[in-house]
């Protein structure tokens, strides 16, 4: 007379409670529902993660967007700067004359007295620019006649060491030469190659700021 | 029923297994005896008798009682876990419902099975759940039943009838009352085992612990508000009939059947009463007393309540009695 008067359903849900076969399969049923727990934890966490760079892709592409918006606002000048980059080699390749100059004055010797400084380009290079093509030399000659009194002739090789020390780095000594002369006079001939780098700190021209990176 | 894996899936009785049911199995059983004067309940675990409380019908939360006014005071724990802490009892719990029924909310009845249309208990059951009218006939009860059909040793019983049985017992009970006893139930954590009214337990107990050898016994029960007669032959019950007159009138008509059913022999008569104190109809019926030493002596003794720092109780109640033969048959 077990389950008199019970409504099947109760019935059935007793069955689940109390029959050892369906104990059983709740058994395994927990069992397996407890080892996919690892398995969702992960999947959990990864999901997470994924969400997580989801989201901040997301906003990286909108700062993205954000700043391309701002650089349109900036193209002319984008367009100047790319201009006046395009000058950066022509003012490299430029030799200032005047410390040149200065350093011959301040390292010719006391007994010589010269005659001519001649400083010439060579080797130019064609740059296109805005408005049309520079020529820009990559070689400057520069040429030193004079003469020493007699009896200091050995002072001219000190004279082409000491003026090599201020010019650009790179610069070599082509020619250094005594002449025949007369009247107690030696003649002399001094020849530098000048290599245009554009620091031209040793002829004591001091920048003004650090160069513009641009 | 139809046991389907997906059904029991999305039933997964997940809090039942956590909470320790996944292993252990209940170990009490308490059977209720519901009557609107008095109600009991019997407790026992491990098939000994833990406890027997009587008068337990004003108690907060007791189970639902048939007719009765009032519908009893919920209280904030229930009543079934208020009961094992004071027996200082854990775990899970099944119970039995016994309801003392009256005539009009107990359809109790022995069918020959020829006179039936239907020729399986499954087609009885469909008709009864649509019209009763269909099977049983005279019905004139208005409110839903809950139908059951046993055999007549109150055997359930399935398929076909013909050439099986000769004779059925069909049970009928209100689905309402039903209904709020499993609701109850479910509120106090516990599983319900059967709501089985009182002529039906006694009769099952009957058939089962008198010994009634060839001849026809009529068993007299009294109940709280009827009287029961039913008529055991073969230990098949082959009537059963209940009274709201009183004692004279059941009496006669027990005389009266005695003579057609059993009209050789002095009629072997048993009356049962659920009443511990001296009930009329002891005296009013001449027949064999189920009660006292007779019932001590059917059941091997009274039941001793083993107590802590108290000394032992010893009860020989015949709902007592009653109902700890049950709890020892269902478990």
């Amino acid at each position: 007379m077990k389950n008199l008067f019970l409504s099947p359903e109760k019935i059935v849900l007793r069955s689940y409670q109390r029959e050892l076969v369906f104990r059983a399969v709740g058994l395994i049923v927990l069992v397996t529902g407890l080892l996919q727990l690892p398995i969702l934890f992960f999947a959990f966490t990864t999901w997470q993660n994924y969400q997580t760079l989801t989201d901040k892709k997301v906003q990286l592409v909108a700062a993205a967007n954000e700043l391309q918006t701002k650089l349109v606002a900036f193209k002319d000048t984008r367009q100047k700067l790319s201009q006046i980059q395009q000058w950066e080699p022509i003012i490299r390749g430029r030799l200032p004359c005047s410390a040149v100059l200065a350093a011959i004055e301040q390292t010719v010797p006391t007994d010589a007295v010269l005659e001519k400084i001649g400083i010439e380009s060579s080797r130019y290079q064609a740059l296109p620019v805005a408005g049309g093509t520079y020529r820009v030399p990559e070689l400057y000659t520069l040429s030193i006649q004079g003469s020493l009194k007699f009896g200091h002739a050995e002072e001219l090789e000190a004279f082409a060491k000491e003026l090599k020390k201020h010019l650009p780095a790179g610069s070599q000594v082509l020619r250094s030469r005594l002449l025949e002369g007369a009247e107690g006079l030696v003649p002399f001939h001094l020849v530098y190659s000048i290599m245009p780098a554009g620091n031209y700190s040793t002829l004591g021209v001091q920048r003004i700021a650090d160069p513009d990176r641009l | 029923m139809h046991y389907t894996f997906r059904h029991y899936l999305r039933h997964f009785p997940l809090r039942y297994y956590l909470s320790g049911g996944l292993f252990a199995t209940p170990e009490q059983v308490g059977v209720f005896f519901l009557s609107s004067k008095t109600c009991s309940v019997l407790l026992t675990r491990r098939q000994r008798v833990v406890t027997f409380e009587e008068n337990i019908g004003d108690l907060p939360d007791v189970p639902p009682i048939l007719n009765r006014s009032d519908p009893g005071v919920a209280g904030v724990r229930s009543f079934t876990s208020k009961l094992l802490a004071r027996n200082r009892l854990r775990g899970k719990t099944e119970l039995l419902l016994l309801p003392d029924c009256t005539v009009n909310d107990l359809y109790f009845n022995v069918h020959l099975v020829p006179n039936l249309r239907e020729s399986t208990v499954e087609g009885i059951l469909e008709s009864l759940a649509e019209e009763p009218r269909q099977v049983i006939g005279a019905w004139d009860e208005d409110r839903p039943f809950r139908w059951a059909v046993l055999d007549a040793t109150l055997r359930p019983i399935t398929g076909h009838l013909e050439g099986r049985h000769s004779q059925i017992i069909i049970l009928g009970m209100p689905a309402d009352y039903c209904a709020e006893c499993e609701l109850w139930t479910e509120r106090q954590d516990a599983a319900l085992l059967a709501i089985l009214p009182v002529p039906v337990a006694c009769l099952a107990w009957f058939l089962k612990r008198v010994p009634t050898q060839e001849r026809t016994a009529f068993l007299l029960l009294s109940l709280t508000s009827s009287l029961a007669l039913a008529v055991i032959q073969d230990r098949r019950v082959i009537l059963f009939r209940q009274y709201e007159e009183d004692i004279e009138s059941v009496n006669r008509e027990l005389m009266s059947l005695a003579k057609q059913l059993s009209p050789d022999k002095e009629p072997y008569v048993c009356v049962w009463s659920s009443s511990s104190e001296e009930d009329p109809v002891y005296a009013e019926v001449q027949g064999f007393q189920l009660t006292g030493p007779v019932l001590q002596q059917i059941e091997g003794g009274d039941i001793v309540i083993q107590r802590q720092r108290a000394p032992n109780l010893a009860t020989r109640s015949p709902v007592a009695l009653l109902s700890r033969w049950l709890a020892q048959e269902f478990k």
